[in-house]
């Protein structure tokens, strides 16, 4: 056990210099980000590319992304600790983190959208002098309850397995962290009591959250169905999302759980048999979303009802079908062609690569599922055409090195497995003999 | 004290008959006027982004060497179901009593939903701040809003006017009449194809032309039940 | 385990997790240890019988009751309100059901998450706080038992031998202070410094008064505003000639008595009883500016009222006097002029 909290610790206690350059470097594009978003409230929105009669864009479909990635956490360690898999062990962390991170920038894309983004407590429901009130029948409210219960929920998630660790790190690493530690760690001493309370919330909390998670995606994909925009008026939408959103979202782990590996020589805890689980997982979502995508296109088809045909014919034959086949390589064929092969499954880095690809070709499938019905509402007059401009690209790309830089400066705050967990794991292998 | 006169409820619609419009865009011109419409010059309409309350859209009829252009005004059709007003989170989009799609901009925060919810593509966005090049700011209407950066306009069926008409019946102790209230469209319409009324007066021009065989609504299929009535002979 | 008092010692031993035997508990329990006394500290959880038992905690139904209520909350929320705030939207009833079944939902799961983690929470404070430090140990896999016993008794000694007899590795006394260790006052401070970030951040929502003066929110009330820089007035509202017949100056008069003159006093200088209590000083209407306006003008001030710079300065007449009554208030206003 004594291995465990060396190994594990160690990556909280030293900084190499490449540490230090990296946080400069993410540091400086999310200062640009932070520049554009800044240029663009002081001019307008219109420093985007939206126009009439696309009025939702990038920015809509980086938060339906963060948002879909924010499931990775829930999925993985929330199913998986129902199942009571014991290969979730050196996961949980990893996913939980990304859970709380992804969740964050999602909501901030929230903000890049709104118009007047200086208004955004409007949406808050509580008694005021403007005597208004939020419209609970919009979607964007549910949206907005959801969401906030989601990163309540999983915020309590990523904390709640913390506790015993942080009492470790509260005695173990001194300077500036120590009285957050103090703090954080509630007085833990690691009593029974403790324990069974612990143990306790964790199993009460762990369904609810996974509830939470497909209500949340849910409720983003009825965004959507519940409008009268052709392509988007559909009842397949909210089971579409949902696995949509744990297909990026385990790939991401995949891309975590690889660079964690390598950066931090955790071999002995990450191994290839949990890449191999991995690539099984997204198989498996692979397949869902597949027949979800073929059952809503053939509908579509056969029914032949033009409103819905223009779109499905620019996204197949017409200006979208570029993206949508290269979409369709990344997300499909590529995991298909790959993770079924038992060989490729043991390789984390290409488990890691294929997650590249499918959150790549997921961040276009957000896309194309936002714009192209969009850019044919039924009456003809109007057809559009929409390419994001470069406000809105260094917003998405600062974003992304928020994300990272937020990774980045957790890992020196939280052990990026949990170490209990894992003594625990180790205990029931010496007991369980395997 | 106040209310000595009460009359019946309105519902204020409009009939377009197609027959009689010849695209002139007199009414587009005057909407601008009337309602302080942002000037957006030839970069923001090479955009798309063009704000216009009414447009004229046009289609054609018959097959070549016989084509004829016809014209279609657009504007916000009032939807007795409009679907861009429950999707608004914070109430900036609903129904008024009288039957109007009310846009309050400043509740509005621009979510942009109600855009993307309108299958005519009636409503606008001000990607920017407003702005007249002199002497054009000369000329607003005080009576009207100038809508600030990042909220969502559309055409309100001239809104400060119904109420200029109400208070006027109110200080001479009437009731509304039929043609006191006209908007800015329809008082500049030179072949009187637009036609603006109470729906609720079965006597009222509007009804009347409302009633005609002729009349068909835009997108009738997708039940928003609009409050402009298009007239058009079936050839 | 209750607080420590100065009459009590503590006893810690130590134990190899393999070496730890499970008849212990049940040993000094026999040797007349209270269950309250033992503390086991393990740095994961052990679910072996022979356990201290820990006291019981419905945390489950706790965290059911807590879902009802947020059920019902966000039925309130979702439904209730709506009634309160009947504002009709294209073709959706006031309460729509499937909205309030979505919201109360997600309600009810942030209400149960929620208050199980705080009760969690509260449970784990109330916990000994001041107890010895944890031995480091632990976490390397060690089991500590923590006794806490009454200093000088019998038992220190029975207890001693039993712990022994099952193989501790260590054992060590340690005498209960009062004091409080150091780390509970940086404890303090650190939890005040998080709280008043946290406030801070709470304020960062900007204050723009963009379209401030506008402010209509009952529908089709006029707009509050005052004319865009450069607009064109227009009279056409004005209709009705002023006939300013003796009736109707006097039944102004009496109105201006009634609404107008605490603040415009009996005579229209602006000298009413509450002016030393307003801030803004009420206009004087036999001033030229005043008089200059044309009726249309001054008949609207009546009806919406006047606001300087978004704050209101004189309130709308529109709900308290008929149309005839703001007029006939006008007509005696314009009569101030003549001395």
């Amino acid at each position: 056990m004594s291995s465990i909290n060396r190994d594990l610790l160690a990556p909280l206690q030293s900084a190499t210099p490449a540490y230090f350059l990296l946080l400069i470097v993410l540091g400086a594009i999310v200062a640009l980000g932070a520049g554009a978003w800044y240029y663009q409230v002081d001019t307008g929105i219109g420093q985007t590319n939206l126009h009439p009669p696309i009025f939702w864009g990038v920015y809509i479909a980086s938060f339906i992304f963060w948002v879909g990635a924010s499931h990775s956490g829930t999925f993985i360690s929330g199913v998986l600790r129902l199942s009571k898999a014991e290969w979730r062990r050196p996961v949980t962390r990893i996913a939980e983190l990304m859970t709380f991170i992804s969740l964050m920038i999602a909501t901030l894309f929230v903000f890049f959208h709104l118009g007047r983004v200086w208004r955004w407590y409007y949406l808050m429901p509580y008694p005021n002098q403007r005597e208004l009130w939020p419209n609970f029948r919009s979607p964007l409210m549910w949206d907005a309850i959801a969401v906030f219960t989601y990163a309540t929920a999983s915020t309590i998630y990523l904390y709640l397995p913390l506790i015993p660790d942080f009492a470790l790190l509260r005695e173990r690493i001194g300077g500036w962290r120590k009285p957050l530690y103090r703090v954080l760690s509630l007085g833990w001493t690691g009593t029974q009591n403790q324990w069974q309370v612990l143990e306790t919330a964790l199993r009460i909390i762990t369904p609810l959250i996974v509830m939470v998670m497909v209500s949340v995606h849910s409720i983003v994909g009825w965004d959507f169905g519940v409008s009268l925009v052709p392509a988007w008026h559909s009842t397949i939408f909210a089971p579409y999302f949902v696995v949509g959103a744990v297909h990026s979202g385990v790939g991401l782990v995949a891309i975590g759980l690889y660079v964690l590996r390598k950066i931090y020589r955790l071999e002995r805890y990450i191994e290839s048999e949990h890449f191999d689980k991995i690539g099984k997982l997204l198989v498996v979502t692979t397949l869902v979303l597949a027949y979800l995508y073929f059952a809503e296109l053939l509908t579509i088809w056969y029914a032949k009802s033009p409103d819905h045909m223009w779109v499905v014919d620019a996204l197949l034959i017409g200006p979208f079908a570029v993206p949508f086949w290269f979409m369709a390589i990344c997300i499909y064929f590529i995991p298909l062609a790959t993770l079924t092969n038992p060989a490729f499954r043991r390789w984390p880095l290409g488990v890691m690569l294929v997650g590249v690809f499918i959150n790549i070709g997921m961040y276009i499938e957000r896309v194309l599922i936002l714009v192209p019905p969009l850019t044919y509402p039924r009456l003809p007059f109007n057809w559009g055409s929409y390419f994001p401009s470069w406000v809105e690209m260094t917003i998405i790309v600062g974003s992304l090195a928020l994300a990272v830089l937020l990774y980045a400066l957790a890992v020196k705050f939280v052990p990026v497995i949990s170490i209990w967990e894992e003594k625990e794991g180790l205990v029931h292998g010496t007991r369980h003999g395997t | 004290m106040a209310d000595t006169n009460k009359t019946k409820s309105h519902k204020w619609e409009m009939v377009i008959d197609l027959d009689r419009c010849t695209g002139c865009e007199a009414c587009v011109v005057a909407c601008h006027a009337e309602n302080n419409i942002r000037i957006s010059g030839e970069d923001e309409a090479s955009e798309g982004r063009a704000i216009n309350w009414i447009r004229i859209e046009r289609y054609w009829e018959g097959e070549y060497p016989n084509v004829q252009t016809r014209f279609m005004p657009v504007l916000c059709q009032h939807c007795d179901d409009a679907p861009c007003e429950p999707v608004c989170p914070v109430y900036a989009s609903y129904h008024t009593p009288e039957g109007l799609n009310a846009q309050v901009y400043n509740r509005c925060i621009g979510v942009r939903y109600c855009g993307n919810n309108c299958p005519y593509t009636a409503r606008q966005f001000n990607w920017f701040d407003p702005h007249w090049d002199p002497p054009l700011e000369e000329q607003l209407n005080p009576d009207v809003t100038v809508r600030q950066n990042g909220i969502m306009e559309k055409c309100t069926f001239c809104v400060q006017r119904i109420r200029a008409g109400k208070e006027q019946a109110e200080k001479e102790g009437r009731p509304v009449r039929d043609g006191d209230i006209i908007p800015a469209c329809v008082q500049t319409c030179p072949t009187s194809a637009l036609v603006f009324g109470d729906r609720h007066d079965p006597e009222s021009r509007v009804s009347q032309l409302a009633r005609q065989d002729r009349a068909f609504h835009l997108l009738e299929s997708q039940g928003t039940h609009p409050a402009i009535t298009y007239l058009k002979r079936i050839a | 385990m209750g607080p420590v008092t100065e009459h009590e010692i503590t006893v810690r031993a130590l134990f190899e997790p393999s070496g730890y035997p499970e008849s212990l508990v049940e040993k000094l329990r026999q040797a007349g240890v209270p269950e309250g006394a033992m503390e086991i500290r393990s740095p994961l959880p052990l679910h072996e019988t022979g356990l201290v038992r820990p006291a019981p905690l419905p945390l489950h139904r706790i965290a059911i009751i807590a879902g009802l209520v947020g059920l019902v909350l966000g039925v309130v929320v979702a439904g209730g309100t709506a009634i309160l705030y009947p504002i009709m939207t294209g073709g959706k009833p006031i309460v729509a059901p499937p909205v309030v079944g979505i919201i109360s939902f997600e309600t009810m799961m942030l209400m149960a998450i929620v208050t199980t983690f705080v009760t969690m929470l509260i449970r784990l404070r109330s916990e000994r706080r001041d107890a010895v430090e944890r031995d480091p140990r632990i976490d390397d896999g060690l089991i500590e038992v923590v006794l806490s016993l009454p200093s000088n008794s019998v038992q220190l000694q029975l207890v001693q031998t039993l712990l022994k007899q099952a193989g501790a590795l260590e054992i060590r006394h340690h005498h209960a202070t009062s004091s409080i260790p150091p780390g509970v006052e940086l404890d303090r401070r650190t939890t005040a410094g998080m709280l008043v970030v946290a406030w801070l951040l709470c304020g960062v929502p900007a204050c723009s008064r963009d379209m401030q003066d506008q402010s209509s929110y009952q529908s089709q009330e006029a707009p509050r505003i005052h004319s865009p820089k450069g607009s064109v007035p227009r009279d056409s509202r004005l209709l009705r000639k002023s006939l300013t017949t003796q009736e109707e100056l006097d039944e102004g008069a009496r109105l201006f008595r009634i609404n107008c003159s605490h603040c415009h006093g009996r005579d229209g200088t602006g000298n009413g009883p509450v002016v030393a209590y307003l801030k803004e000083q009420p206009a004087d209407l036999r001033d030229p500016y005043v008089q200059g306006l044309s009726e249309a003008a001054l008949y609207d001030t009546v009806t919406y009222g006047l606001a300087v710079e978004g704050r209101d300065v004189m309130p709308a007449f529109q709900g308290e006097l008929s149309a005839e009554e703001r007029h006939s208030v006008v007509t005696y206003v314009k009569s101030l002029s003549q001395p």
